[in-house]
Parts: structure tokens; C-alpha cells; sequence
């Protein structure tokens, strides 16, 4: 019951935003097309509001373990309405600003320290949004700690992967809800199976295999 | 020529005897000194805050290695509540590389998991425990063995403070060691961090160069002292180890020895094996020496007394 209510609940909001998104697509239409003079007061006007969840990514599909686990089909849009942006997307906090161009969800830190890279990123910009712009999925290549080597000014030298920092930051709250065994949200493959081997301990168990060698 | 006479004997003797003293004292002053050639090195930082017990290391250390068939499947968590005889934690044995221990301290509402494996130490004790060299330290960081040139004394077993080189008894002929050898052959050599590195989905294994790991192992330390214990266990411990770890409890209470020291374990036998050599090569010539000279004055005279008989007697 409680999954079909969260279902449910989904549907409708996803129903909401395609239907938010069409009415502000007609509303972007209706302003004056080229060579008409448009009086002073309007171009005065404040500039057509984007909700930030339009530009979101509505599923984001996890497939870097694609080898021992079928890709997962993470539901972002479900995520971003239920626990909000900050809870993921650091560097962000949520405020209420009504002058914010793109709508008043989240603004950027207001740590000064961190600001001092990190102002304009996001929401400002959407090209820093991506979990892997800053937590690299080759975290433990030759080249990665190479380039972390070389480079003395890096400030966040212990940046967590993109494996890690998924797992670190998801499982945080689905452990509290009971849902944090492996495969409550990784479906293993047949090569999974075998790096697992769950095959092991089947056979009639007189064969000396693992036994304790000291 | 100059003939050796009693006064320059004697003279030479204690001059030898007096370096002799002097290298022996002199050598454990320069271990002592002796904190890891960490610069090249490369290692890994345990943080057992993140370790989640899915035991995802276990099973890529198995296929990374080509290991045999475990006695349950790496999914299989009831494997946390075995124990060996006395109550034991499971160890390495000798198709197992890795174990991952869970452990319940009270100051926590959860388990916490504890992964082991061999700590590839800056100055193994197996290495130097071994007569025939079949151990090497890589540039690298890895500590090696090599099957072909071991003997099977079994030393290194019995010098390893961390009880990790277990021996293939299984096996009726040749019989060889077996341990964590950090992936070098297939991984490490070739820039790769070993399997069960790149296995966790927590990253609660952070691969690097040894010397950065360690920074980041006190600057994680340093941020959320609400966290962790103030100490990073391997920094120091036997004269500091490739793989560190850092705790949020006690490390006594999740099976760590603390008692183990902060000297290399060779340390503690270096100066009496010194004076190994100094005794075996120069006390015999120097008390043969002695012993000459106090019955040279006998043998003269006997031979004096021999003389005298055969002049008599002819």
C-alpha cells in the first residue's frame, strides 16, 4: 500500500511538471516575434521564470557495474521531490528567494570559504550539476593520482569516487529504511553470480578447499 | 716480513676487539632512526567507518587470485557469526587472502566491519625472518614470496605480528605460503590498485601513494574528530605499514594488537645478531692466539728437554 501511495504520488507530480512545463513553453510563445516595437515597460519585465526541475534529468541510469549488476534505473525526479536537491547536491542550500531566475529551489552555498570557488556553479550553472563533474569514476587509475600528484593546488585532494560517493550518500538513508542489502537495488548478473560464488558450499562438503591454514 | 711477536699481537688483537664493539653498537643506533622508505611506496587507507560488511572485497580477491572455492558463497552473511576455537575472529588462511570480521562495540548502534589482510609493511618481519631471501619488498609496495626458492621453514609465519602468512598444508607436495600479495603481478605493476580496492563499493579503501593516504587519513581525522579515534593505526605500528586504517572506536576493541611497537621487528634481535658474526670469527683466533702464547714457554722447553735427552742418549 504504502509503495502504490509513493507511486502514485509520483505519477501525479511527473503529470504536474509536464503540465507546468507546457504552460510556460505557451507562455514563452506569446511574447512579440521579431520587428514588432515592444513598449519600455515590458522588456522591463522579469525574465520568464524556469523551474529547476524542468532541466533535471528525470531518470539517470547506473550502469558503471554493468558486468556483476543489471544497470540500475535511478528515479531522480522521484528522489528530488521527496528528500529536496541539498540532500545530494552539496555546495547548495534551499531558500525561498522570489527574484531567483531559475525558481526559488535552491541557491548556491553561503559558506564564504567555499563560495570562493565553488559561487556560480550550481544552480548558476548546470555544467558542475553532474555527481562525476567532481567525483571521477576512474578514482584509483595510474593517471588520476598522477594528475593529483603533479597538481599542488588542488584543494580536495581526498575526493571521493563516483562508486563511493553514490553508495556513501544513498545509503545513508536507505539503510534507515530497511532497504540497504545489495540487491535491494542491484539485480546480479549470471557474472556477478559467479564473482559471489553462489555456488560455493552446494557440493557434498568433503572437499578440502578454504580450509584454515595455520 | 715482520714476525708476529707477542706485544703486536695483543695489539691488533684489542684494536679488533675494540671495532668489533664499536659496529656493534653502532648498527642498532642507525634502525633505530629507520621510518619507511614511504616516498615510492604506494598503500591503501582502511576507513572502517565506511565498510558496510558486503564482503564485495572477499569475493574479487577470490577471482583476482584465482583462490578455491570458498565453504560459503560471498553473499552469505552468517559467516560474521562464526568463530574459530576460543571465540576467534576468522583469519587468512590459505584460500582466503582477505577476511572481513564483524565487530559490536557498545559506544555504537551498529556493527562495525573490520577488513584484514596482509599489512605489506614498510620493514617486514617475514622478509627478515627468511634465510633464503624468498621475500621481496617491491618499489611499489608490495611485499612478494617467491614459492620456487622456500624451503618451508615456516619462519615468517611465526615472525609476522600480524599472525597473515598461512601455509597450504592441503597440499601433500611442494607445499608453499600463501598471502595477500597486493595484486603486484596482475594490478599493482601495472598502475592498477589491487581488486579489492576497486571492488568496494564504499570506497572505504582508499588506494594511493603511501604518503598521501596518510595525509588523508589525519585530515579526515582532523574534520570529524566526532568520528574517529585520534590515531591512525599502521602510521607507526612496527615501523609503519603500506595499509593504514582509521577507527571509530577503540582499536583494542576491534581486534588490533596495540602492544606491538613502534620498532621494526627485526629491531629487537638486530644488536644480538650482530655479535653473532664477531664471536664466530674472532674469538676463536683470538683465544687460540692466548692459548698459544700461555704454552709457547712449555713447548720451548720441552723441546729444550727433548734436546737434551737425545744429546744424552746418543
Amino acid at each position: 500500500m504504502k509503495a502504490f501511495l509513493k507511486w502514485f504520488f509520483t505519477y501525479i507530480t511527473a503529470f504536474f511538471f509536464i503540465f507546468y512545463f507546457f504552460q510556460s513553453a505557451n507562455g514563452l510563445q506569446s511574447t512579440p516575434p521579431e520587428g514588432i516595437k515592444v513598449d519600455q515597460s515590458q522588456e522591463d519585465a522579469p525574465a520568464p521564470k524556469v523551474h529547476i526541475h524542468d532541466l533535471m534529468p528525470q531518470m539517470v541510469v547506473l550502469d558503471s557495474m554493468a558486468n556483476l549488476y543489471e544497470p540500475v534505473e535511478f528515479d531522480h525526479e522521484m528522489h528530488a521531490v521527496e528528500v529536496g536537491c541539498a540532500k545530494c547536491h552539496h555546495h547548495i542550500v534551499e531558500h525561498t528567494d522570489q527574484n531567483c531566475t531559475i525558481h526559488n529551489v535552491v541557491d548556491q552555498t553561503n559558506d564564504p570559504f567555499c563560495a570562493r570557488c565553488h559561487k556560480g556553479w550550481f544552480p548558476g550553472s548546470l555544467d558542475k550539476a553532474k555527481c562525476k563533474d567532481c567525483h571521477s569514476p576512474d578514482r584509483f587509475t595510474a593517471d588520476y593520482l598522477n594528475e593529483i600528484e603533479k597538481d599542488k593546488d588542488i584543494y580536495h585532494r581526498d575526493n571521493i569516487g563516483l562508486m563511493g560517493a553514490y553508495h556513501n550518500q544513498c545509503m545513508r538513508c536507505h539503510v534507515e529504511e530497511g532497504i540497504g542489502g545489495c540487491q535491494d537495488c542491484h539485480v546480479r548478473t549470471e557474472t556477478g553470480d559467479k564473482e559471489f560464488r553462489t555456488d560455493a558450499g552446494s557440493s557434498d562438503g568433503t572437499k578440502k578447499s578454504s580450509k584454515d591454514g595455520h | 716480513m715482520k714476525s708476529l711477536n707477542r706485544r703486536n699481537f695483543l695489539k691488533s688483537g684489542f684494536a679488533g676487539g675494540a671495532l668489533a664493539a664499536f659496529l656493534g653498537r653502532e648498527k642498532p643506533a642507525q634502525a633505530r632512526e629507520f621510518s619507511g622508505y614511504t616516498n615510492k611506496g604506494t598503500g591503501v587507507l582502511v576507513d572502517l567507518s565506511r565498510c558496510v560488511g558486503c564482503r564485495s572485497c572477499e569475493a574479487a580477491c577470490n577471482r583476482e587470485q584465482n583462490l578455491p572455492e570458498p565453504d560459503v558463497p560471498f553473499d552469505d552473511f552468517s559467516i560474521f557469526d562464526m568463530e574459530r576455537h576460543g571465540g576467534l575472529k576468522r583469519r587468512t588462511s590459505e584460500g582466503v587472502f582477505t577476511v572481513v570480521n564483524r565487530y559490536n562495540p557498545e559506544e555504537l548502534d551498529h556493527p562495525l566491519f573490520r577488513k584484514f589482510q596482509c599489512n605489506h609493511c614498510e620493514e617486514p618481519a617475514c622478509l627478515t625472518s627468511c634465510f633464503v631471501n624468498a621475500y621481496t619488498k617491491t618499489p611499489e609496495g608490495a611485499v612478494m614470496y617467491n614459492p620456487k626458492v622456500c624451503v618451508g621453514c615456516r619462519n615468517c609465519m611465526i615472525a609476522c605480528p600480524f599472525y597473515v602468512p598461512a601455509y597450504s598444508y592441503s597440499k601433500a607436495f611442494n607445499p608453499i605460503v600463501e598471502k595477500c600479495i597486493m595484486c603486484y603481478p596482475t594490478r599493482l605493476k601495472f598502475g592498477k590498485p589491487p581488486a579489492c580496492v576497486e571492488a568496494c563499493p564504499t570506497e572505504a579503501l582508499t588506494f594511493g601513494s603511501r604518503v598521501n593516504v596518510l595525509k588523508f587519513a589525519k585530515e579526515r581525522i582532523r574534520q570529524h574528530p566526532d568520528i574517529f579515534v585520534d590515531h591512525v593505526y599502521g602510521e607507526k605500528e612496527v615501523g609503519g605499514t603500506a595499509w593504514l586504517y582509521i577507527s571509530p572506536v577503540d582499536f583494542k576493541k576491534i581486534g588490533f594488537d596495540m602492544n606491538l611497537g613502534h620498532e621494526p621487528i627485526i629491531n629487537y634481535v638486530k644488536s644480538f645478531l650482530a655479535t653473532v658474526p664477531m664471536v664466530l670469527t674472532i674469538w676463536p683466533a683470538l683465544f687460540a692466539g692466548f692459548y698459544r702464547l700461555a704454552n709457547r714457554k712449555d713447548g720451548l722447553e720441552k723441546e729444550k728437554n727433548e734436546g737434551a735427552r737425545e744429546e744424552s742418549q746418543s
